[in-house]
C-alpha cells in the first residue's frame, strides 16, 4: 500500500500545523460553550476549561506517538492493526464523524446568522455559495487549505480583544470562591468544555502531508495551547459578566457579550463579529471536508475530487433539512459526545493496542 | 475560466439574499414606554424620530394597547408609513403602577430575547404619566436620545449608579442581588431624575430620593464623579466638595459574628466654602462633618434595605463569594435581616482650589 505516501511538493512546513490545529478548534463551539460548562461547574467553569485543555495535550502526544510509529495516517493504522474489513469499517466511522462535524459547523453558523442578523436568510442559498467557496479552496489541494487556515487564525484574532468589554463590565467576585465544586462536577464541566476543543483529530488524516512530522509535534501542542489560553480568557470574562442563572438562559454567551461593546464607529459589534466569524468557519469547513475526501480516496480508489463533490452535496442537503433549534442543538451535543469518547477513550486504546501489537510482532 | 464563473454565480446569488433595511425607509424606535391600559391591557407608547431635510427632528409618537408587548409592535406597524425596527432602542420606561403591581419582567422579556436590542439600553421607572412625558418635545432632539443622554451622563459623571439592560438582568437573575432602576419624573416640561426605584425580584418595593443617591453610590460601587456634595457645617457655613473619587470595600472578616462592614473612602476637592478662612482645622471639620452626615444617611438606608428584605448592594453575592460549599440563599435571606451591617466613611480632602 504505497498510496499513503505524499509527494514532496504537496507537503507543508511543520510550523503550519500550529495554524491547522488551532483553527480547527476555534469554530462555532466558542460562541456558546460557556453555558454548557457552567451548568455543571458553576463559577469554577474556567477550571474545567483549563483542565480539559491541558488533558488534551496528552492526547495530542499520544496521537503523535501512534502516527509516528506508523509513519502514515490513521487509515493505515486501522488497516495495519485490524485488517482490511474491520479497519476499513473504523475508518468509515471516522469519515462520517468528520462529515457530521462539517455539517454541524455550517448549520450552526447559519443559525447564528439567522438569529442575530438576517432572520430571512435562505440556508440553501447561503450554504450553496459557501460550499462553492469551500470547493474552490479544496480544488487547490491541501496547501491551499493550510493557507486558508493561516488566515483563519490571523485575521479574526483581533476578536480576542473584544473580551475587554465583558472584562471591564465584569463582577469578579463571581469567580470566588475558587474550587468550590466537587471533582465530579468539574469533570462533568470538562466534558462539556471538550466540544470547542475537538477537531484537532483531523490531524490523524493530514499527518502524512507534514514535512518532517516529528518536528511538527511542538507546533501542534503550541496551537492547542493558544486555544486553551483563549478559552480560559473567554470563560473568565463570561463568568464575571453574567450571573449564573442569566448565563443558563443565554445560548450564545460570546455573542451576547458583544452587545455591550461600544465603539465610536459602530453601534452594534455583533454584526462585525459574526461576519468575521465566516473567516473562522471557512477553514473549519475546508479541513473537515478535505479530510473526509482524503479518507474516502484512501479507502476506495477514487480521485479525491470525485469524493469531495458528493460530500459537499450531502452537507448541503442535510444542512438544509435541519430547521429547528432543537435539532441543531441535538446535532451539536451528539457530535460533542462522540468526539469526547473518540478523543479520550479511542485514541488511548488505539495507542495501547498498537504498542502491544508491535511488541508481539517483534517477538515473533 | 472557473473563477470568473464562480464569481458571477456568487454575486448573482448573494445579492438580494436577505431583506435589506434602508435607513430612510424604516422607523427606528428610540424609546418605548409601558403603562397600564384599560381592562388589564398594556398601553405601549413608542417614539420614533423623523429627521427632516432642514435639520429639524420631529418625534412621532405611537400609542397602542394590547395583551403582550410584541403585539403592540404589530399594531404600530398598522398605523405607520414605514416598518418599525427595534435596533436603535435606547430606553424603555415602565410606569410606577406596573412596576409596583405586576412587575416588569414580563415586559422586559422581549428586550432580552430580541438580538437587535443592545445591552446598553436603559430601563427606567416613571413616577408621572409616560404618555405625557414621551409626547413632550425636548428642544430639537430625538426624545429617546435625549432621555438616554440624560441618564447616561448622570451615571458616568454624576451621582446615578450605573444601570443598563444587561445590569438589570444580571441582578435579576443573580440571587445575591436585587436590581434597581432610575426613577424619572416630568416636571414642568422637563424630565428629572427623581431617585432610584428599588426592586425585589422584578417588583418595585421602595425608592430612594435623589438626595440619597450620593450615599447610595458610595455604598454601591467605586466611582469618580464631577458632581458636588454640599455639607452644612453649622453656624451658617457651607462647603461644597467636588471631583469626588470613591472606593468601596466590603469587609466580611467578621461574618461569623454576624457582622459586615462596608467601608467607603472618598477623595475630594473643595469647590466652594462660604465661611471666612479655610484653615487646616476647618478642613478637618469639613471632613468629619461629611463623614458623619454620609454615615448617618447610609446606616439609615441599610436599615431600610434590611427591613424591606432587598439587597441592592449585592451583599448576598459578597457573602456567597466567601462561603465554601453550596450557598443556601433561603437561609441567607432570613439571616440578612439580622446581620449587623456597619458603615464607615473616610473623607480626605486633597485640594482646596486655586486660592487659599
Amino acid at each position: 500500500m504505497r498510496d499513503a505516501e505524499v509527494k514532496e511538493q504537496h507537503k507543508i512546513s511543520p510550523f503550519l500545523v500550529f495554524y491547522l490545529v488551532h483553527t480547527m478548534q476555534v469554530g462555532v463551539g466558542v460562541m456558546g460553550f460557556q453555558r454548557i460548562v457552567t451548568k455543571e461547574a458553576g463559577n469554577d467553569a474556567w477550571i474545567s476549561v483549563l483542565a480539559a485543555g491541558l488533558s488534551l495535550h496528552l492526547i495530542i502526544f499520544l496521537m503523535y506517538k501512534i502516527l509516528l510509529k506508523e509513519n502514515g495516517d490513521i487509515i493505515s493504522v486501522h488497516k495495519n492493526l485490524f485488517g482490511k474489513w474491520l479497519g476499513g469499517f473504523l475508518s468509515w466511522i471516522l469519515i462520517i464523524y468528520f462529515i457530521a462535524m462539517s455539517i454541524t459547523v455550517l448549520r450552526t453558523y447559519i443559525e447564528v446568522v439567522q438569529v442575530w442578523m438576517f432572520p430571512d436568510l435562505n440556508k440553501w442559498i447561503f450554504g450553496c455559495v459557501f460550499l462553492l467557496l469551500v470547493y474552490y479552496c479544496l480544488s487547490g489541494g491541501f496547501k491551499v487549505v493550510t493557507g486558508i487556515s493561516f488566515f483563519g487564525v490571523v485575521l479574526p484574532f483581533y476578536l480576542l480583544l473584544t473580551m475587554a468589554f465583558p472584562l471591564y463590565h465584569g463582577h469578579f467576585r463571581d469567580l470566588l470562591p475558587v474550587l468550590n465544586h466537587s471533582i465530579s462536577e468539574l469533570y462533568a464541566g470538562a466534558k462539556g468544555a471538550s466540544l470547542p476543543y475537538l477537531g484537532f483529530s483531523t490531524l490523524l488524516i493530514y499527518f502524512p502531508f507534514i514535512k518532517d512530522p516529528a518536528k511538527s509535534h511542538r507546533w501542534a501542542q503550541g496551537g492547542h495551547l493558544l486555544t486553551v489560553f483563549m478559552y480560559v480568557v473567554v470563560m473568565v470574562a463570561t463568568i464575571a459578566f453574567f450571573s449564573e442563572r442569566q448565563l443558563e438562559k443565554t445560548i450564545w454567551a460570546t455573542l451576547t457579550t458583544w452587545k455591550i461593546a461600544e465603539m465610536p464607529f459602530v453601534e452594534r459589534f455583533e454584526y462585525i463579529g459574526i461576519a468575521t466569524w465566516a473567516l473562522v468557519i471557512l477553514p473549519n469547513m475546508c479541513i473537515t471536508v478535505w479530510v473526509a475526501g482524503r479518507g474516502i480516496r484512501r479507502l476506495i480508489k477514487v480521485k479525491q475530487r470525485k469524493a469531495t463533490i458528493p460530500i459537499l452535496i450531502l452537507v448541503l442537503i442535510v444542512n438544509g433539512m435541519l430547521t429547528e433549534r432543537g435539532n441543531i442543538d441535538l446535532l451539536n451535543s451528539s457530535i460533542s459526545e462522540v468526539g469526547f469518547y473518540m478523543t479520550y477513550i479511542y485514541i488511548p486504546l488505539l495507542f495501547l493496542l498498537q504498542f502491544i501489537v508491535y511488541k508481539v510482532r517483534k517477538l515473533q | 475560466m472557473k473563477l470568473p464563473v464562480l464569481l458571477c454565480i456568487s454575486i448573482l446569488l448573494l445579492s438580494g439574499c436577505v431583506e435589506n433595511s434602508v435607513v430612510d425607509d424604516i422607523q427606528m424606535v428610540t424609546v418605548i414606554g409601558y403603562e397600564k391600559g384599560e381592562d388589564g391591557k398594556i398601553k405601549g407608547i413608542a417614539v420614533a424620530p423623523q429627521f427632516q431635510a432642514d435639520g429639524t427632528i420631529q418625534n412621532s409618537v405611537y400609542i397602542e394597547e394590547a395583551e403582550i408587548s410584541k403585539e403592540i409592535r404589530s399594531q404600530y406597524n398598522s398605523e405607520s408609513p414605514k416598518p418599525f425596527v427595534s435596533g436603535k432602542l435606547q430606553l424603555a420606561i415602565y410606569s410606577r403602577e406596573i412596576a409596583e403591581e405586576d412587575g416588569i419582567m414580563e415586559l422586559t422579556d422581549t428586550l432580552q430575547r430580541d438580538p437587535f436590542i443592545g445591552s446598553r439600553a436603559f430601563l427606567a421607572i416613571s413616577d408621572t404619566d409616560i404618555e405625557k412625558m414621551l409626547s413632550t418635545n425636548f428642544g430639537n432632539a430625538d426624545t429617546g436620545h435625549f432621555l438616554h443622554s440624560l441618564l447616561d451622563h448622570n451615571s458616568n459623571y454624576g451621582m446615578l449608579p450605573k444601570t443598563n439592560l444587561h445590569n438589570f438582568f444580571y441582578y435579576y437573575f443573580s440571587e445575591g442581588n436585587d436590581p434597581f432602576l432610575p426613577l424619572i419624573t416630568l416636571e414642568e416640561g422637563k424630565v428629572k431624575i427623581a431617585g432610584l426605584a428599588l426592586l425585589k425580584e422584578d417588583k418595585m418595593v421602595a425608592e430612594l430620593p435623589a438626595d440619597d443617591l450620593f450615599t447610595f453610590k458610595i455604598l454601591y460601587e467605586n466611582f469618580s464623579s464631577n458632581d458636588s456634595f454640599t455639607t452644612d457645617l453649622g453656624n451658617g457655613d457651607h462647603a461644597s466638595i467636588y471631583n469626588i473619587a470613591s472606593k468601596r470595600n466590603i469587609d466580611l472578616k467578621m461574618l461569623k459574628k454576624n457582622e459586615i462592614t462596608i467601608k467607603g473612602k472618598v477623595l475630594g476637592v473643595i469647590k466652594e466654602y462660604t465661611g471666612e478662612e479655610l484653615s487646616a482645622k476647618v478642613i478637618d471639620k469639613i471632613e468629619k462633618d461629611m463623614e458623619a452626615e454620609v454615615e448617618a444617611k447610609g446606616r439609615e438606608m441599610i436599615k431600610k434595605f434590611q427591613e424591606e428584605g432587598i439587597d441592592p448592594l449585592g451583599l448576598g453575592n459578597a457573602v456567597r463569594s466567601v462561603t465554601r460549599g453550596k450557598f443556601d440563599y433561603d437561609q441567607w435571606k432570613d439571616r440578612y435581616q439580622e446581620v449587623d451591617i456597619k458603615f464607615n466613611m473616610q473623607v480626605v480632602i486633597t485640594e482646596s482650589g486655586v486660592i487659599e
